[in-house]
């Protein structure tokens, strides 16, 4: 069925007729509905825990914990701090030293197909235990996790009532208290350690490290946007609220009409989480690390990581990473591909783009609107100067703004008081 | 500056709409093909009725090979092409009216207006009678799509191409 017509006149009250506001389209009014309300997150076949209370509150412990970092000092909240949207305010990321990223938010990360910029993995449990061994990030280990959590009694009694019994860790003649495969440095004392080991054991250490990042990925899954102005707009259209309809101001609707119309937004940052998970070469410009490879390098990280989605610790056997990633192109993108992120909650995440490159919404906005800087000319057509007004630039800005939510409960911005469900 | 209330006052709705569809992510899609000829199909489907071959069911695009030698008949398994989600097609080839096995068929995705396309090879499954199984099909933009259907046999190698807006 497809709307026959829907008009909106937005009139200031008492507004004169030269006042009278936007007026959409049925096509735009389609399009709006479109991209709201968000769904639930879509399920997460390789993770038997993504909807276990009991591994999110664990996971939540962990995620907040700097005991999971070589020097104590860094957690996953460092780089993700719920007080910062889930990023960290910075351009560039630190966490035991500099990073050559920009971090990510974390709002709607279970909507993803892919993670990180460049997409250097393809669950979110797996992301998790990328930053754990980067020895710029938290510079710890997968046995020193464990040994973490087995000395811990909360950790413990929650391991075990989550996932049974850990590896006889006690054991350190077998189990090392540090440890994992480093074999681009086969001297580094974690990979000596680790090379002690018996396959067997190490199977084990594997299978224990990848439920970290199922436990905190649980917990992750948790941090979806809530309503927006825009989506209180939206239901308006829906139901024919007017009370609601008035959620978006005019200069954030034209922002609408820019962001579908002329502005080429939505061809990237599509669909209800405003992100169509994809990866695109946008031209923007190299910032302080350099040229970076984008999702060429991360494709071919992904496909020889052993915690991807068709390896042994996908809890669906890896059926669903099978076409995953066995159907992929190996050359689908052009040189400096990156992720398109969410808009959801954007206006709270600046700095911008993979090298925080942009530090407001304004100079995004004013970067599409001119290429002033751009890359090299990529593959993607579509990006091209648009000729914006510089009250079009403003209506923009204020329409991404309208996509803002009033926040998280308290209870998921902060470590737990356990790490495991009082019974 | 107006107080919400005073601006949903003087906010005039004037909505109206003969119909309107259910929304939501999953609905995102292209009709494939016209919902008309799709309900011209239902009708045709009583059981008492034989199946409609491809060739002459409205409910699948028809495409005649550049060469000339094939007429490929495909939809969307689902029965309409989703935006960014994954899905198959039902394909079926002919040459005159008789269904052709056995063929090699690749299955390219482009859009034209931004100079890239599918991020997939899509699998191909030969179900044996003249109809082959598309899987891994991800059209992730909205956007004006051209899907090639590349058809080899033996060392002779023919294209049926359609074009639509998703």
């Amino acid at each position: 069925m497809t709307f026959a017509a829907l008009v909106v006149l937005a009139l200031a009250a008492g507004g004169r007729p030269q006042d009278a506001g936007v007026v959409l389209t049925p096509e735009e009014i389609e399009t709006a509905l479109e991209l709201s309300p968000l769904p639930p997150p879509p399920d997460d076949p390789t993770n038997a825990v993504a909807s276990n209370p009991a591994a999110a509150r664990l996971g939540q412990a962990l995620f907040f914990d700097e005991r999971l970092s070589g020097p104590g000092t860094v957690s996953c909240a460092t780089c993700h701090d719920p007080a910062k949207s889930w990023t960290d305010g910075r351009s560039l990321a630190r966490g035991v030293a500099n990073l050559p990223r920009h971090s990510m938010t974390l709002w709607n990360v279970a909507y993803n197909r892919w993670f990180f910029w460049d997409g250097r993995k393809d669950t979110l449990w797996s992301q998790a235990l990328g930053p754990l061994e980067d020895e710029r990030e938290h510079a710890t280990s997968r046995l020193a996790i464990l040994h973490l959590v087995a000395d811990d009694p909360g950790y413990r009694r929650a391991w075990t009532e989550v996932f049974g019994e850990l590896p006889p860790l006690e054991d350190t003649q077998r189990f090392p208290r540090e440890g994992r495969p480093v074999p681009a440095e086969p001297e580094h004392p974690h990979n000596v350690a680790w090379s002690s080991m018996s396959a067997d054991d190490q199977a084990a250490v594997d299978r224990a490290f990848a439920n970290v990042g199922k436990a905190i990925a649980a917990f992750e899954r948790r941090l979806v946007s809530g309503r927006s102005p825009f989506d209180r707009f939206v239901e308006g259209l829906r139901t024919q609220d007017a009370e609601a309809v008035v959620a978006l101001d005019e200069s954030a609707l034209r922002g609408f009409q820019l962001f579908i119309g002329k502005g080429r937004c939505v061809f990237c940052h599509d669909g209800p989480n405003f992100t169509d998970l994809e990866f695109h070469d946008n031209r923007i410009p190299v910032g302080e690390e350099g040229a970076d490879p984008g999702r060429k390098l991360g494709l071919r990280r992904l496909l020889a990581d052993p915690f991807n989605s068709r390896g042994a610790f996908a809890d669906d056997g890896g059926r669903s990473g099978r076409d995953k990633l066995g159907l992929l192109m190996d050359d689908s993108h052009g040189g400096k591909s990156f992720k398109t992120p969410t808009l959801r909650n954007v206006a709270r995440t600046a700095p911008y783009m993979h090298e925080g490159q942009f530090a407001t919404l304004a100079d995004v906005v004013h970067f599409y609107d001119t290429l002033e800087h751009a890359s090299p000319e990529g593959n993607e057509r579509l990006v091209a100067p648009i000729g914006l007004s510089e009250q079009e630039r403003a209506d923009l800005v204020a329409f991404l703004e309208s996509l803002t939510d009033e926040g998280l409960p308290p209870e998921l911005m902060a470590p737990p008081p356990t790490p495991y469900l009082e019974k | 500056m107006n107080t919400v209330s005073e601006r949903a006052s003087g906010l005039v709705l004037v909505a109206l709409l003969a119909s309107c569809r259910s929304q939501g992510a999953a609905s995102a899609s292209a009709p494939v093909p016209p919902a008309g000829a799709v309900a011209e199909h239902s009708a045709a489907s009583e059981p008492a009725e034989r199946a409609l071959s491809p060739l002459e069911d409205p409910t699948f695009q028809h495409l005649n090979s550049v060469g000339g030698r094939y007429v490929v008949c495909w939809r969307a398994e689902s029965g309409t092409l989703p935006r960014n989600q994954d899905c198959a097609l039902e394909v079926w080839v002919f040459e005159g009216t008789e269904p052709v096995p056995g063929l090699a068929i690749s299955v390219r995705g482009w859009m034209p207006e931004h100079g890239h396309g599918m991020l997939r090879v899509p699998r191909t499954v030969d179900q044996g009678d003249g109809s082959y199984r598309v899987e891994g099909v991800l059209l992730h933009m909205r956007g004006r799509w051209q899907l090639a259907f590349d058809l080899l046999r033996e060392s002779q190698a023919d294209v049926a191409q359609c074009e639509f807006e998703l």
